[in-house]
């Protein structure tokens, strides 16, 4: 059992990753959930985790940020988007900076299942 | 490219990216047919502002009190009436997707976009002489909804060619 970190500041896409986990057989995992940037970075600070999975657009501090704020304090969790910014600058931007994955926004769970696969967290 | 003809294809990218979510989402089509006239003038809806260099446009899906409460128990799967405060979440989240799925089939046609974040509404849009909008109902499902586009006219309207 791993880990995983849903931050997200929609109730409704927090719950939509958690089905999505479940759907994609991968509902024995440990989740914790964070509102935004700020949020998740504490709880990244207290304590190991396996997987962030984050949005870009959040109040106080936005994913990206907060990848870069992970990678700065050294904290070496890997980091994937869920985010409905699907343009290739995104993109880039977002594994220029580390990140392992980006899913765009409406999703199936067999994306997540198939971005989740070479972390070995499928 | 005039103005007409460039709010017609937000609005087809918006139409495209609704029906994208319908289908990954709710498991369910978008339909046009039949559509138009089911909804009232006042109803819920959210914003979603894109933003460019040339200035912003709103992004926007609405529906009625009921279609809303449909919607959001759709995304929380849940068999319950929600709070206000979750049909709004609910709401920001499908306009935030829909919006995203804008700024990615526009990419081609239109400069830099930034996504704002979600604005709840309810009543009836006014919009002022300065501006534009253009709205398409459809069916999410079996769910009245209203997709809108909003943005002032001697803005945001110039595309420049694809490559």
């Amino acid at each position: 059992m791993k880990k995983l970190l849903i931050v997200d500041d929609s109730k409704a896409m927090r719950m939509i990753v958690r089905r999505a986990l479940r759907q994609a057989n991968l509902g024995e995992h440990q989740v914790d959930e964070a509102t935004n940037g700020e949020e998740a970075l504490q709880k990244l600070r207290g304590g190991p985790f396996d997987l962030v999975l984050a949005d870009w657009n959040m109040p106080q501090m936005n994913g990206i940020d907060l990848l870069k704020a992970v990678r700065s304090e050294g904290i070496t969790v890997q980091f994937g988007f869920v985010t409905s910014e699907g343009t290739d600058d995104i993109r880039n931007m977002a594994m220029e900076n580390g990140a392992k994955f980006l899913i765009v926004k409406p999703f199936t769970p067999e994306a997540l299942h198939d971005a989740l696969l070479p972390l070995g967290l499928a | 490219m005039s103005a007409a003809i460039a709010l017609d294809e937000w609005l087809s990218a918006t139409t495209e990216a609704a029906s994208e979510f319908a289908t990954t989402t709710l498991d369910a089509a978008l339909e046009t047919a039949d559509a138009s006239g089911v909804l009232a003038l006042d109803l819920t809806g959210c914003f979603v502002a894109l933003v460019g260099e040339e200035g912003s446009l709103q992004v926007g899906l609405a529906s009625d009190a009921a279609g809303c409460q449909t919607l959001a128990k759709a995304l929380f799967a849940s068999d319950d009436d929600l709070p206000d405060t979750d049909v709004s979440d609910a709401l920001g989240e499908i306009a935030n997707i829909i919006a995203g799925g804008v700024k990615k089939r526009m990419a081609t046609v239109q400069l830099p976009l930034s996504l704002g974040l979600p604005i709840v509404m309810e009543g009836h849009l006014r919009i002022t002489e300065r501006q534009q909008m253009a709205q398409v109902d459809v069916r999410l499902g079996k769910t009245p909804a209203r997709l809108l586009i909003v943005c002032n006219k001697d803005k945001f309207n110039a595309s420049r060619t694809p490559a």
